[in-house]
C-alpha cells in the first residue's frame, strides 16, 4: 500500500482512562476481529494469554479502515506502550515507532502524572497529538475542566479536542476521521538502505525471539540478512509478520510499517529495544537516533522461602528474562536467608511484576530484600565502582567522590494537598523544581530527588498526604554527587557484614539509631551482656546495650518428665542452629530483615 | 543392686486448681477401686522390670490429693510392696497434703499407716492469692492445719510456696515467706508460676500478661526469698528447693541424680533398667489397659550412653551437689568444656571441691545454661542414626 495511506499511532492515557476500550472500539470500527470473537477489552485478554504462553503479545495491531469522509481504504498501526514509568525509556521508543498519539483523558479524572509525563515524551519525539476526551457520558463527567488541564500542557496551539465516550462507541469514527486528517503519513524510502527501529520484542518457543520493528527506510522480507547496529550481530530472517490482531504472515515489511521479525535469534539480550536494524549487504551509515543500552537501576535479592526451590527459582528467572531483556540477576548469598539471586530492575513496578509472576506462574514463595539502588564510587585510586551491595562500599578514607541516582518526579496533586507533598519531597532530600497550575484546583509539582528516597514508601505517603488523590510519574534525571557513608553494625565489637547499610550522611545517624534499637528490640537476651553498636568507620555513632537475662522464663521440670526436658532442649537446639552466631552471640534471621527494610 | 522409688500419681481432687496441669478428676469416692488398679499394675511392672527383692528408699504419694483419701489405703499399699521388695532404712514415705483436708485425726492415721513425711500445698498466705490460685481453703483453715502438723510433732514435712504472682511485690511475697518460717517445717519448696496452656489460669495470663511480674522481676523475687531462707539457716539445694540440713527430700534428690523409679497411676513416669516409660495419661486409658492384663504404658525409650551422660549431667546440675568435674572432662568435646568454664567465669557455674555447681544466679538461668551446652553438643552422624534405631516409640522416619 501506498505511504501515504499509512497511519501509526499510539494511545497516552492514565489507567482506567479507557484506553483498552478506545482499543477495543478501534478494532470493532475496523472490522479486525469477527464480532462473535469481540469480547471486552481484547487486547489485554491477549495479554493474559500471552502470560500463560498461548498466543503472543500483539505489541502493534495492523487495522484497515476505510474512510468515511473519503471513501479510500487506510492501514493503521496501532502500538502499544508500557504503562508505567519504569519502562520511560521503552515507552519512548515505541513513540518513536509512531507518528501521531491519541491523549486520552478520563472527563472526570482530568490529567494525571502519567499521562503527562508520556505526553511530554510524545511532544519531544515530534509526534502529532490529538487530545481525546473520554467517558463523557459520565454523570461527573466534567470535559470543560479536562480540556483547560490539557490545554496548560500543550500549550493554546493545539489540535481541536475530540469529545467520546469508548464505552458506548461515541465520537470514535470522528476520531479515526482526525486521524487520517491530522496525523502525518510516514517518511522514509525504499530506496534507502534497511532501517529498522526494534520498540519490542517476544519470545516464542518455536521461532526463538520475534523483535518489533517499525520499518524507517528499505525493506525487509524471507531471506534478508540483517545487522544489529549495537552488536553487529547477524541473522538471516525467516519471515516478517503482522497483528490483525492475531499473527500473520505477509511477504515484506516496507517503510513505515509496523511488524515482526523471525530471524532464529535465540538471546533475547540480541533484540536491544531502540537498536536500529540494518542490512548486512548494505548497511546504512547512520543508526536511527535515541538508542541506548537498558541499564537496570533498582536491586533486590529474592531467596526462595523454601530452600529447595533454589533451581526452580533459577529455572522462573531464566524464563522471565527470556521475555525481559532488562532483567538482570546473579546468584546472591546471605547470611540470613541463604541462597537466593540478585536481580537488577528497570524500576519498583518492574520488580514487582517479576516478584509476582514468580509466584503466580511459577508457584515459588520468594522473600525478597528491600529494593536499593546502584551507587557510584569513585575511589582516591582513580578507580570507578558500581556498588550493589553496601559490603562492596569503600570506607570513608578511600573515596575520593560518591554519586546516587536522580530522578525527576512529576506529581500532579489537587491545589489544597500541596502543602503537604512538598513537606513529603523536601524531607526526602528533593529539590523543588517547577510548580505549574494546570487549573484552579491541579498543581504540576516536579521535585528531583534521590532515587534511594522513593523506593520504600514514597509512593504509599504520597498517597496518604494528599488523601490519594496525587499522581506521580518519575524518569531518571541521572547520578549527581552525594555525601554517603557506609554504616557497620557491630555485635559485641564485632562487625557483622550482613546488617552494614548505606545512607547520605544526613540521615546515617538517625537511620543507625533506628536499626540499633530495633535490634535491640529483635536480639533476645542472653547469658550476657550484648553491645549493638553502629560505626561509620571508626567512629561509633550509636550504640544499646542488652542486658544479661536473670531468669529463665523456662524452667518447670516434673521429676519423671526428664524426656520432655531433653526434646525441649533439642527443639531450642534447632532454633539456635538457625540463628547466626556472632562470637558468643547468637542473632536470628529477622534481625537481618529488619536492616533490610530500614534500608535505603 | 541401686536403691529404688516409687512413685504413685494420685490423679483426684476435690477440685481443680487454677494453675494446675496435672492429670485430675473430681473425686467421688472411688480410693478403693483405684488402689485396686493400682496393686495390679504393681504385680505386672514388679514382674515385668524384675523388681522383686529390691530395696526401696522412698515413696511418693502424689497428685492429685492423696490426702483426701482414706489413709488406710496408704497403709494397705506399703504392705503390698513389702511382699515384693524390702523396704530400706532409712526411709522416706511422703504423701502431698491439700491443707483443707488435715485433721487431727488423719495426722494420726497417716503416721500409722507408715507415712514419714508430708508436703503441704500452702501456696500462698494471702486471700487474694489463695481466690486466684483456686484454693479454697480460708487463711484460718491454713493456718488451723499447719497448727496441727506443728502441734502432733511431724519432724519432716514441707511447705509449698509459689511467686511470680499478679502484682507480687517484695512486700507481698515476704510477708509469704515470714508466715511460713512462723511454722519452721524443715523444708520449704519455691516453685515458679508456670502455666501450661492447659491450665485454667492460662487464658488470664494471656490477657493480663502485664501485671505479671516480668522474668527479671521474678529473679528480684527468689533472690529475696533466697537470702531469707538462707538467713533462716535453710539451704538452697535444688533449683526450686530449700531445707534445714538434713531434710532434704531423698525421693526428688532421686530425681535428679538420675536413679532408678518406678511410676505408677496415670501419667506417671519410670525409669528402670536404662529405660523410660511413660504411663497412659487419662484414667480411662489406664484402667482399660490393666482391665485387660496390660502394663498401661504408652510410651517407652532406651537412652543410649552418650543420651544418658547428658541427662546424668542436666539432672545433677539442677542440685547444690552439682556435678563431678570427672563427667565434665569426659566430655570428648573440647569446646564444650571451654563453654562450661566461661559460664564458670561469667559466675554462673561455682567450682568447688571437684564438683561444678550452679550458682544463685546460674539456678535462675539453668536452663539457659544447659540450652547452650545441649547446641555446643557435637553431632555425630552415626550417634544419631544408632539413637534412632533404639527409639521405638518415636516417629516414623
Amino acid at each position: 500500500m501506498d505511504r501515504k495511506y499509512i497511519r501509526n499511532f499510539c494511545i497516552i492515557a492514565h489507567i482506567d482512562h479507557g484506553k483498552s476500550t478506545l482499543a477495543d472500539r478501534i478494532l470493532e470500527l475496523c472490522n479486525a476481529v469477527p464480532r462473535e470473537r469481540m469480547r471486552e477489552q481484547f487486547l489485554d485478554r491477549m495479554d493474559l494469554e500471552r502470560e500463560r504462553g498461548i498466543t503472543i503479545k500483539a505489541k502493534a495491531v495492523r487495522l484497515r479502515y476505510v474512510s468515511r469522509d473519503k471513501g479510500q481504504e487506510y492501514l493503521f498501526h496501532l502500538i502499544d506502550t508500557p504503562g508505567h514509568a519504569d519502562f520511560s525509556y521503552e515507552v519512548s521508543r515505541s513513540l518513536a515507532a509512531c507518528e501521531g498519539a491519541i491523549l486520552l483523558v478520563d472527563a472526570s479524572q482530568g490529567v494525571e502524572a502519567q499521562t503527562l509525563a508520556h505526553a511530554r515524551l510524545a511532544l519531544e519525539q515530534g509526534l502529532t497529538i490529538l487530545p481525546v476526551i473520554n467517558k463523557i457520558d459520565l454523570p461527573s463527567a466534567d470535559p470543560e475542566r479536562a480540556m483547560r488541564e490539557v490545554e496548560a500542557l500543550l500549550g493554546p496551539e493545539h489540535l481541536p479536542f475530540t469529545l467520546v465516550s469508548a464505552k458506548h462507541g461515541v465520537g470514535v469514527e470522528e476520531l479515526l476521521e482526525r486521524i487520517i486528517e491530522f496525523v502525518p503519513p510516514p517518511r522514509g524510502s525504499e530506496e534507502e538502505p534497511l532501517r529498522a527501529l526494534i520498540f519490542d520484542s517476544t519470545y516464542d518457543p518455536y521461532r526463538g525471539v520475534l523483535p518489533f520493528v517499525r520499518i524507517v527506510d528499505g525493506e525487509i522480507r524471507k531471506g534478508t540478512r540483517i545487522r544489529m547496529f549495537s552488536t553487529g550481530k547477524e541473522f538471516e530472517v525467516t519471515g516478517v509478520g503482522v497483528f490483525t490482531p492475531d499473527m500473520q504472515e505477509v511477504e515484506s515489511l516496507g517503510p513505515g510499517e509496523v511488524g515482526y521479525i523471525a530471524c532464529n535469534m535465540k538471546n533475547i539480550q540480541d533484540s536491544r529495544v531502540g537498536d536500529t536494524i540494518t542490512s548486512a549487504i548494505r548497511p546504512a551509515p547512520q543508526p536511527i537516533p535515541g538508542y541506548r543500552k537498558v541499564k537496570p537501576m533498582v536491586f533486590c535479592s529474592f531467596y526462595p522461602v523454601e530452600y529447595e526451590s533454589y533451581e526452580n527459582l533459577k529455572e522462573a528467572l531464566e524464563k522471565l528474562q527470556l521475555n525481559d531483556a532488562s532483567l538482570v540477576f546473579e546468584p546472591d548469598f546471605s547470611e540470613a536467608l541463604g541462597f537466593g539471586f540478585r536481580c537488577g530492575f528497570l524500576g519498583l513496578l518492574h520488580m514487582e511484576i517479576v516478584q509476582e509472576r514468580i509466584e503466580r506462574e511459577f508457584g515459588i514463595e520468594v522473600v525478597a530484600t528491600a529494593p536499593h539502588v546502584v551507587y557510584q564510587v569513585l575511589t582516591k585510586k582513580g578507580e570507578v565502582l558500581e556498588v550493589r551491595s553496601p559490603k562492596d562500599f569503600p570506607s570513608p578514607g578511600e573515596i575520593e567522590m560518591a554519586e546516587e541516582p536522580y530522578i525527576t518526579a512529576k506529581i500532579v496533586v489537587p491545589s489544597q494537598h500541596i502543602g503537604g507533598i512538598m513537606e513529603l519531597c523536601q524531607s526526602r532530600r528533593g529539590v523543588f523544581k517547577d510548580m505549574l497550575f494546570l487549573d484552579e484546583k491541579t498543581v504540576l509539582l516536579t521535585y528531583e530527588l534521590p532515587m534511594a528516597e522513593i523506593l520504600l514508601d514514597f509512593y504509599d505517603r504520597l498517597k496518604a498526604v494528599s488523601r490519594g488523590y496525587a499522581s506521580f510519574d518519575y524518569e531518571f534525571a541521572g547520578y549527581r554527587p552525594a555525601d554517603l557513608v557506609r554504616v557497620d553494625i557491630l555485635v559485641n565489637r564485632e562487625r557483622v557484614d550482613g546488617l552494614s547499610f548505606i545512607s547520605c550522611q544526613e540521615n546515617a545517624y538517625y537511620r543507625a539509631r533506628e536499626l540499633v534499637g530495633k535490634l535491640k528490640e529483635i536480639i533476645p537476651r542472653q547469658l550476657f551482656v550484648v553491645s549493638i553498636q553502629a560505626a561509620i568507620g571508626g567512629r561509633i555513632i550509636a550504640r544499646e546495650d542488652i542486658p544479661a537475662l536473670r531468669k529463665d522464663v523456662l524452667q518447670k521440670c516434673y521429676g519423671g518428665d526428664v524426656t520432655r526436658k531433653r526434646k525441649l532442649l533439642e527443639k531450642q537446639k534447632e532454633g539456635k542452629k538457625r540463628m547466626k552466631a556472632i562470637g558468643k552471640v547468637r542473632i536470628p534471621q529477622e534481625a537481618f530483615l529488619a536492616v533490610l527494610k530500614t534500608g535505603s | 543392686m541401686k536403691e529404688l522409688g516409687i512413685y504413685v500419681h494420685i490423679p483426684f481432687c476435690l477440685r481443680k486448681c487454677s494453675y494446675c496441669d496435672f492429670v485430675s478428676y473430681p473425686f467421688r469416692g472411688e480410693g478403693e477401686e483405684f488402689f485396686s488398679l493400682l496393686f495390679e499394675e504393681l504385680r505386672l511392672k514388679v514382674h515385668a522390670l524384675q523388681l522383686e527383692g529390691r530395696k526401696v528408699c522412698s515413696v511418693y504419694f502424689g497428685g492429685g490429693t492423696p490426702s483426701i483419701l482414706a489413709p488406710s489405703l496408704f497403709g494397705d499399699f506399703l504392705r503390698k510392696l513389702q511382699s515384693y521388695c524390702t523396704l530400706s532404712f532409712p526411709l522416706e514415705v511422703t504423701l502431698e497434703v491439700n491443707p483443707e483436708t488435715v485433721t487431727e485425726a488423719r495426722l494420726l492415721e497417716w503416721r500409722e499407716a507408715g507415712i514419714l513425711r508430708l508436703s503441704l500445698g500452702v501456696q500462698s498466705f494471702a486471700p487474694r492469692y489463695l481466690f486466684l490460685l483456686g484454693r479454697s481453703a480460708s487463711l484460718e483453715t491454713l493456718h488451723r492445719a499447719l497448727q496441727k502438723v506443728v502441734a502432733s510433732g511431724w519432724e519432716n514435712w514441707n511447705i509449698d510456696l509459689i511467686y511470680g504472682l499478679p502484682l507480687q511485690d517484695f512486700d507481698s511475697w515476704g510477708e509469704d515467706l515470714s508466715e511460713a518460717l512462723r511454722y519452721a517445717p524443715p523444708h520449704i519448696s519455691v516453685y515458679n508460676l508456670t502455666l501450661s496452656p492447659v491450665a485454667p489460669l492460662f487464658s488470664f495470663f494471656r490477657r493480663h500478661f502485664r501485671l505479671f511480674p516480668s522474668p527479671d522481676e521474678q529473679a528480684y523475687l527468689f533472690r529475696f526469698a533466697e537470702e531469707r531462707l538462707a538467713a533462716a539457716g535453710y539451704v538452697h539445694y535444688e533449683v526450686s528447693n530449700f531445707a534445714r540440713p538434713g531434710y532434704e527430700c531423698r525421693h526428688n534428690l532421686l530425681y535428679w541424680r538420675n536413679g532408678e523409679y518406678l511410676g505408677l497411676g496415670p501419667s506417671s513416669w519410670s525409669h528402670v533398667g536404662g529405660k523410660r516409660q511413660k504411663n497412659a495419661k487419662t484414667l480411662r486409658g489406664y484402667r482399660k489397659a490393666l482391665e485387660n492384663g496390660r502394663c498401661p504404658i504408652v510410651f517407652e525409650e532406651e537412652l543410649s550412653r552418650e543420651e544418658k551422660v547428658f541427662e546424668d549431667f542436666l539432672l545433677l546440675l539442677r542440685t547444690r551437689q552439682g556435678v563431678p568435674l570427672s563427667l565434665v572432662h569426659s566430655f570428648e568435646d573440647q569446646e564444650l568444656r571451654d563453654l562450661l568454664l566461661a559460664f564458670v567465669a561469667e559466675g554462673l557455674l561455682l567450682e568447688e571441691d571437684g564438683r561444678l555447681y550452679p550458682s544463685s544466679s546460674g539456678f535462675l538461668l539453668l536452663h539457659q545454661v544447659l540450652a547452650e551446652v545441649f547446641a555446643r553438643r557435637v553431632a555425630s552422624p552415626l550417634r544419631d542414626l544408632l539413637r534412632r534405631g533404639k527409639r521405638w516409640c518415636s516417629s516414623a522416619e
